[in-house]
């Protein structure tokens, strides 16, 4: 990568918004006297979190002006970055994302640069402190306790499938998919062996051949992830509309950078999400069938990357898939089950067993802040303030698999997951010399907490539907929608 | 054999080169059926390991990437271009420019205080290109420490 390096820079860097996610940056001429203009706009910006040299570069209309205005607080960004419409919303709408963004700076540290930087320097402390105890360091044992436990969940399942107890042995089958998902992502995120090809390699194995989703397809999605976590527009974690929004942003039809097109609050949309706190378990029952559909889009429509060190990964994992089919697909469902009632009851079960890891992997970011502070945020601030842990005793580690520590994972991906209960105290300290408050649930107080955010998004998509009946009866905007 | 001295400091260089190496499985023919001469066989294994590394050459195993740096010293001494392209690395830019470059759609961060310039590799990066993106103009230090891989970060003068 560094012999992409064109250059250096001097002192601190003041952060850009990126063009994806709606910066404009102006074009540079060489007459202009680049080094006064400099001093200009970084005293002016260090006075303030956003960047205001965008306000001056959009003079157009009025709907930039007004979202111009938020970004002085933070930016808050625009909704689609190209062909923007004026399109009328309610304005406590709008009033909410300020709300939450003033709740969240009063909570949280300061954004000043001084501040900011002073997380920062502690965060590269603590990589360091990690680093000299050997956090970084693979517990192999651990990992045999593990294969351990997969064995046993796959022969259980083989057992009872001989036995003709099909529902028995669908359970034990969906057991081990469940366990089997958390060691993909220590693979994923190189946690194991820290190579990449022999990571890669053991994630595939796991997630496309035994498991036929693609491991491809969840580092795309997870990468973006972990840098915008709980960005409504562009962490494609949170983005399941028209079945659940955790942001009353997600009620104002908005784009999404990731998946590249407009996230409709459509009639299905506005249906679903006002029920969506009934939901949430229910339509949790049916995940893996969506994360199935998302890797055959992954690997059919060939988002994967096709040249550098991963190029043949696309191909492996097609084969994978292959294989998934034929020991799933044709030796157990089509042979080893005789009729199709059980065949059905056979995916049901097996796939609705592994709701939980569903339940764990929005519950460490559903019930978490989603507003934006801007790019003058730092890295470790931003992780914390999205993501919560899961208190639970040790013995259950292995249900969580991890994704109990999921702050600590988000600061630091590529600790082994052995270890992380003891980054957890490291983490602590920090977090109480840095003023940021660690958020931290019991599973079912989490669980509570998450109903309540969805409870609270319905509630709103409740009132934009009394709001628009008000004023489609007395004719106030009725040129609207 | 001679293998061709590449300026690697271009990223359009690094392809050119690595395209050249797609030809180099007829080397593992030499070894396999080849004469036993013992010069031959070393060469033509050579070859063939660093075919088989060629798209990993930038990131996966230090061994190649190390290579690349010798490769990279030796046209230094012979080329002035490429001593001319590693002064340019060290050229300070503002952040004005740096907005300008930028504006031209060209994708750039900050890492550790080093200017770069990520358009050539942004297809090739493992992680995806949106990952990138959401990093343009940002100082993403902490977020390669983070998830990049660590040789892909470590310096070519170290």
């Amino acid at each position: 990568m560094l012999s992409f390096q064109i250059g250096r820079i001097e002192g601190r860097w003041i952060n850009f918004l990126p063009p994806i996610q709606g910066g404009r940056f102006r074009p540079y001429n060489k007459d202009e006297d680049c080094s006064e203009d400099f001093s200009d706009d970084s005293s002016q910006e260090s006075s303030r979190p956003a960047s205001p040299i965008f306000d001056e570069a959009d003079e157009n209309s009025s709907v930039r002006r007004r979202k111009s205005t938020s970004t002085t607080i933070s930016s808050v960004p625009s909704t689609p970055p190209t062909g923007e419409k004026f399109e009328p919303r309610p304005f406590f709408l709008d009033a909410r994302t300020q709300e939450e963004i003033i709740l969240d700076i009063s909570k949280y540290p300061p954004l000043d640069a001084a501040r900011q930087e002073s997380i920062r320097q502690k965060y590269r402390a603590l990589d360091d402190r990690i680093r000299a105890e050997g956090l970084y360091n693979c517990n192999y044992f651990s990992y045999f306790i593990e294969c351990c436990r997969y064995t046993l969940f796959a022969s259980l399942s083989y057992y009872f499938l001989r036995l003709g107890w099909y529902g028995t042995s669908a359970f034990f089958l969906g057991c081990f998919w469940h366990q089997l998902v958390f060691t993909a992502h220590d693979a994923g995120h190189m946690g194991i062996t820290h190579d990449f090809h022999v990571d890669t390699v053991i994630g595939i194995i796991i997630a496309d051949f035994l498991g036929g989703l693609s491991l491809g397809w969840w580092k795309r999605n997870h990468n973006v992830h972990h840098i915008v976590t709980n960005s409504a527009e562009h962490d494609p974690d949170i983005q399941h509309m028209p079945f659940f929004a955790i942001s009353h942003r997600f009620l104002t039809n908005l784009f999404s950078t990731y998946y590249e097109r407009v996230m409709k609050f459509d009639a299905v949309a506005q249906v679903m999400l006002k029920y969506q706190d009934y939901l949430y378990y229910p339509i949790l029952l049916f995940g893996r069938f969506n994360l199935y559909r998302l890797s055959w889009e992954y690997l059919l429509l060939g988002q994967a990357p096709k040249k550098g060190p991963a190029w043949w990964h696309r191909w492996l994992e097609l084969v994978g898939q292959v294989f998934f089919w034929t020991w799933f697909g044709y030796a157990v469902l089509y042979c080893s089950i005789p009729d199709w009632r059980n065949r059905v009851l056979f995916v049901l079960v097996s796939h609705m067993v592994t709701a939980p890891l569903h339940v764990q992997i929005t519950l460490s970011h559903f019930a978490m802040s989603t507003a934006d502070l801007g790019v003058h945020e730092s890295f470790p601030q931003r992780m914390l303030r999205t993501t919560m842990d899961v208190d639970c005793p040790t013995w259950l580690d292995f249900f969580h698999g991890g994704l109990q520590f999921q702050a600590i994972h988000h600061l630091y991906p590529r600790i082994p997951r052995h270890n992380l209960r003891r980054t957890q105290k490291l983490v602590m300290e920090f977090c109480r010399e840095t003023g940021i408050p660690y958020a931290i649930f019991t599973f079912v107080d989490g669980n509570k907490e998450v109903i309540s955010r969805l409870g609270d998004v319905a509630k709103q998509v409740r009132m934009l539907e009394e709001c628009r009946k008000a004023c489609a009866q007395q004719g106030v905007f009725s040129g609207h929608h | 054999m001679r293998l061709p001295t590449p300026a690697p400091t271009s990223p359009e260089h690094h392809h050119a080169f690595s395209r050249q190496l797609h030809y180099f499985p007829l080397f593992l023919l030499l070894y396999v059926r080849g004469p036993a001469v013992h010069g031959v066989r070393t060469l033509s294994r050579l070859a063939f390991v660093r075919w088989v590394t060629r798209d990993a050459s930038m990131i996966s195993c230090r061994a190649p990437l190390r290579t690349l740096l010798m490769w990279q010293n030796m046209a230094e001494t012979v080329s002035p271009a490429v001593a001319a392209a590693r002064s340019r690395k060290e050229t300070v830019l503002s952040r004005r420019q740096i907005e300008g470059m930028i504006a031209e759609g060209r994708h750039i961060f900050i890492f550790e205080n080093r200017v770069i310039k990520a358009d050539a590799w942004m297809k090739f990066h493992p992680g995806g290109e949106k990952a990138i993106q959401h990093m343009v103009g940002r100082d993403a230090t902490d977020e390669i420490n983070a998830y990049a891989f660590p040789s892909m970060t470590c310096s070519p003068d170290s």
